[in-house]
């Protein structure tokens, strides 16, 4: 996202060492005071942008859309060719989801290239709520779907799109990754919030969850490399939470071809406390002290022996019965 | 004594000290070679799982080809360990109907008596071990020992290959239990076996490093005498009595 990004902000173009001729060429091309999308027409064919071969998005000679523009102050590692071209979005320009300048260098800091764009100078929540908005812009059809959903609601500290899926310029598709590691970049965004206790408390939830998950079977399988083994969002869904209630059978269903309401309550997440989960605490207390008593027993016997054998032996020596 | 003790006995009417008794016959040795088998690979391959935290089980089930393939060589060696359990039973029940079960298995009062006997002798009160009968007291406490871990490791090792089929007759805490059960079991079956049965079979100094009986079935008289004297009496008491009966009638 690119107000998570760092890149855009009031200072970009003057805080870098932009070569003079390029500036002049700039100057040129940009009548000064021309505020307008539109810009100065079209760049002439043999216009030379620094970096400008390496940019992946499509290119677009006519006007200040072209993403060689935004290069020539955004020279970053990743909107080079190698890098964009893997990512989910390479087919959009920078103008798609950065929109509403006024672009000019040339103007006073808060009026620079960015002065028009929506999260310029804005609240953390104003931004997060810009760039939902730009996402929906093309994934129109998660607007209905997440405006209901408790992640949707917007209260303070809710996620945005990229806080889920990743940062808009890395986001890579989902068809495009290891299974495995999909899975656990999933968790890891899901436990950037359901791990944090402050922000869970905030919102009446404990992180308990997450501890659950990774003591359970599912959790550890996931940790051994599990390829088919369920993250978060393999039972909890994504933008539709799953109701347990109601779909629980059908969600565990998906793998376990037998589940039935009781087989839903065994991952609920409880702890296993006496309060919680009576017969796990006590069949896990029963069998800690039976395995732990019968191995005392067995390794005092062991002991016992290793030590009779060597002070018989000992004594024999002594006696000089070996010899 | 019958014809299959004159091996041991020299031309002069001498004990052979090195000539070998049989213990095990080949059924008991194929059993006892497909439980250890099947057993260290349960415990290889349902380790990992539960030391997930561990670079050595990320190695292992690297080893049997991920997660996928480590769980199902868990539960082939399971249905092996189930055969092999099940084999001993037809064999238990075979030679229970040609009346050749021996019934040396069973727990006695001499066992009893053993224990105690064998603490006043690491505790230095008593001079000589005990001596042990056909199968001794731990050798027994094994036995049984089996028989309570396969119930248990089988019967939730089912629980936990069909959750889902269990879950729609049994409530949930019949998982619950079987979840954890296994897992503990786990651990006290692998840690009786690598160290306790490992001790007693084969680490003991009288012993070391190993004992050939779980493959050759075999031990010398010599072995014979000190790790099963009472079996060791008995089967000399029998020799001298046939003997003298032997120059009785010329
Ligand atoms: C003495 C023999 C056995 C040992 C030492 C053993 C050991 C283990 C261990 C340590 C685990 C991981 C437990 C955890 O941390 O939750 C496990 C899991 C499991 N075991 Fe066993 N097991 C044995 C026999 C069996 C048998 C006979 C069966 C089946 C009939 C079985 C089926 C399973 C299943 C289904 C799992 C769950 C993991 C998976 O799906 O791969 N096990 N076992």
């Amino acid at each position: 996202m690119g107000a998570r990004s760092g890149t855009v902000g009031a200072r970009g173009v003057f805080a870098r060492p932009v070569p003079l001729w390029l500036l002049l060429l700039l100057g040129l091309l940009l009548p000064l005071g021309a505020a307008a999308e539109g810009g100065p027409g079209p760049l002439p064919a043999d216009a030379k942008y620094q970096g400008s071969e390496e940019i992946a998005a499509p290119a677009d000679p006519d006007s200040l859309k072209d993403p060689r523009w935004c290069r020539v102050c955004h020279p970053a590692e990743r909107f080079t060719a190698t890098v964009w071209k893997a990512t989910a979005h390479h087919e959009q320009r920078c103008t798609d989801c950065h929109s509403g300048y006024h672009f000019n260098p040339h103007q006073p800091v808060e009026l620079g290239p960015h002065a028009g764009q929506d999260e310029a100078g804005a609240s953390p929540e104003r931004r997060k709520e810009a760039a939902k908005a730009r996402c929906t812009t093309c994934h129109s059809e998660n607007k209905p779907i997440i405006e209901k959903v408790v992640h949707g609601e917007g209260r303070e500290g809710s996620p945005t799109c990229a806080d889920c899926h990743g940062e808009a310029h890395s986001v890579v598709t989902v068809a495009s990754q290891d299974k495995l590691a999909y899975r656990r970049a999933m968790n890891a965004r899901c436990e950037h919030c359901h791990a944090d206790e402050a922000k869970m408390a905030k919102v009446e939830l404990t992180t308990r969850s997450v501890d659950n998950y990774h003591h359970s079977v599912h959790g550890r399988q996931l940790g051994l490399g599990g390829e088919e083994s369920p993250g978060c969002v393999d039972c909890h869904g994504g933008h539709q939470l799953t109701d347990f209630e109601k779909d629980g059978p059908k969600t565990c269903g998906e793998c376990h071809t037998s589940a039935n309401a009781e087989f839903v309550t065994l991952g609920d997440h409880r702890r296993y406390t006496r309060d919680e989960r009576p017969v796990s605490f006590f069949t896990l207390k029963f069998f800690a002290w039976l395995t732990f008593l019968s191995i005392m027993a067995l390794c005092v016997h062991v002991l016992l022996d290793v030590l009779a054998t060597a002070r018989v032996t000992w004594a024999r020596r002594r006696r000089g019965d070996d010899a | 004594m019958s014809d299959r003790h004159d091996h041991l006995v020299g031309p002069d009417g001498e004990l052979k000290r090195h000539a070998e008794v049989q213990r095990f016959d080949l059924h008991q040795r194929i059993q006892h070679g497909l439980m250890a088998s099947s057993f260290t690979l349960l415990v290889l391959t349902g380790w990992p799982l539960t030391t997930h935290g561990v670079g050595a089980s990320h190695k292992l089930v690297e080893f049997f080809g991920g997660l996928a393939g480590t769980a199902l060589l868990h539960r082939i060696a399971a249905v092996a360990m189930i055969i092999s359990a099940v084999y001993h039973a037809i064999w238990l029940v075979m030679k229970l109907a040609q009346g050749r079960l021996p019934f040396s298995m069973l727990p006695t009062l001499k066992d009893a008596k053993d224990v105690l006997h064998n603490f006043s002798y690491f505790l230095g009160l008593r001079k000589d071990r005990p001596r042990f009968p056909r199968y001794s007291y731990f050798e027994k406490f094994d036995y049984w020992a089996v028989f309570w871990g396969v119930t248990i490791m089988a019967g939730s090792g089912f629980i936990r290959w069909f959750p889902d089929v269990i879950t729609s007759f049994t409530p949930a805490w019949v998982y619950e239990i079987a979840l954890h059960a296994h897992a503990d079991e786990g651990l006290l079956a692998a840690l009786a076996i690598f160290v306790w049965h490992f001790y007693n079979v084969h680490l003991r100094p009288s012993i070391f490093p190993m004992s050939w009986v779980f493959i050759t079935g075999r031990m010398t008289l010599e072995e014979l005498e000190i790790e099963h004297g009472a079996e060791y009496d008995d089967l000399v008491a029998g020799l001298k009595a046939r003997q003298s009966k032997d120059e009785a009638e010329p």
